[in-house]
């Protein structure tokens, strides 16, 4: 069964003066930043409604 | 009988005394298990350190039966591939999910209110992480883990701590990987939450400034306090 990636190839890197980071490691920090802003601004679903202790106030 | 008795002398306290009423004083039942949350801590950017502890249940998990059924199995059945990838991607999640958490305590200040020892515990245990995934990777029994150890070795030779212990001894790094870090992380992880615990999720920046001002104070002495009332920590212990 082929596997969903070729992974039999040297891995692709970028350079940039001192940074030398792979391609993948790259997309893993791109989705990081993604979830970090999506966790900010998605709103949170309000599936019941329990008390809270700011409620009790 | 003799009118000048002694009065009576309290009886001793045994250290189990002693201990359990200064755990019920820091941390009484209704905070280590609460009743509810404040309104604050619904948002998804909360939800990360849970994700972290979640990964780290799947970690120790699959670690167990990967550490039962040994390299053999690992490498030569379908069965252990399954949990050694299993392994391997809920290390990733974990460390994905524990650096977007360290990300959003950093940018709320959560050390703000004496929760200074919630972020030392919480970044500590990151540090922790990063040797006990790499006692892992070169505890793989195959070239890949022959390979990193190799490399690894160099740079702790470069360091000069190389002399303390030997990535090339796989005994040695198996023995890191499977008992004295992951205990480690498990213990700076438990004492995490139950500092969370005891002082509270940090609030918003907003609803400092709020409560400060419901409170007539400034906010520099009421730095941290939750809107919610939850106590202070160090300021209230």
């Amino acid at each position: 069964m082929a596997a969903i990636f070729n992974l039999n190839h040297p891995a692709s890197y970028i350079h940039w003066q001192f940074i030398d980071v792979s391609v993948s490691n790259v997309l893993v920090v791109v989705v990081m930043f993604a979830v970090f802003a999506a966790a900010i601004l998605l709103p949170f679903p309000h599936g019941h409604s329990h008390s809270t202790k700011d409620d009790d106030q | 009988m003799s009118a000048t008795s002694e009065p009576p002398r309290p009886a001793p306290r045994a250290w189990t005394t002693r201990l359990r009423e200064r755990w019920l004083a820091e941390l009484p039942p209704e905070k280590l298990l609460p009743d509810g949350q404040p309104s604050y801590v619904s948002s998804w950017i909360y939800v990360l350190g849970v994700l972290s502890l979640s990964s780290l249940v799947l970690i120790i998990t699959t670690g167990v039966i990967l550490a039962l059924k040994g390299p053999a199995w690992w490498h030569d059945t379908g069965l252990g591939h399954f949990f050694n990838s299993m392994h391997l991607w809920a290390v990733e999640l974990f460390f994905f999910f524990m650096v977007v958490h360290l990300w959003s305590s950093y940018w709320t200040a959560a050390w703000r209110g004496g929760r200074r020892r919630v972020w030392m515990t919480g970044a500590v245990t990151f540090l922790v992480a990063v040797p006990t995934a790499l006692t892992g990777y070169v505890s793989q029994q195959n070239f890949d883990s022959q390979w990193i150890s190799t490399q690894a070795k160099d740079a702790m030779n470069a360091t000069g701590i190389g002399a303390f212990f030997n990535l090339m001894n796989f005994g040695q790094m198996y023995s890191y990987h499977v008992f004295l870090l992951p205990l480690a992380v498990v213990a700076i992880i438990s004492v995490h939450l139950l500092l969370v615990r005891k002082h509270g999720v940090v609030p918003p920046f907003e609803d400092q400034l709020l409560a400060a001002v419901a409170a007539g104070s400034s906010v520099a002495t009421t730095a941290g306090s939750s809107p919610a009332g939850q106590t202070e920590g160090e300021q209230t212990a």
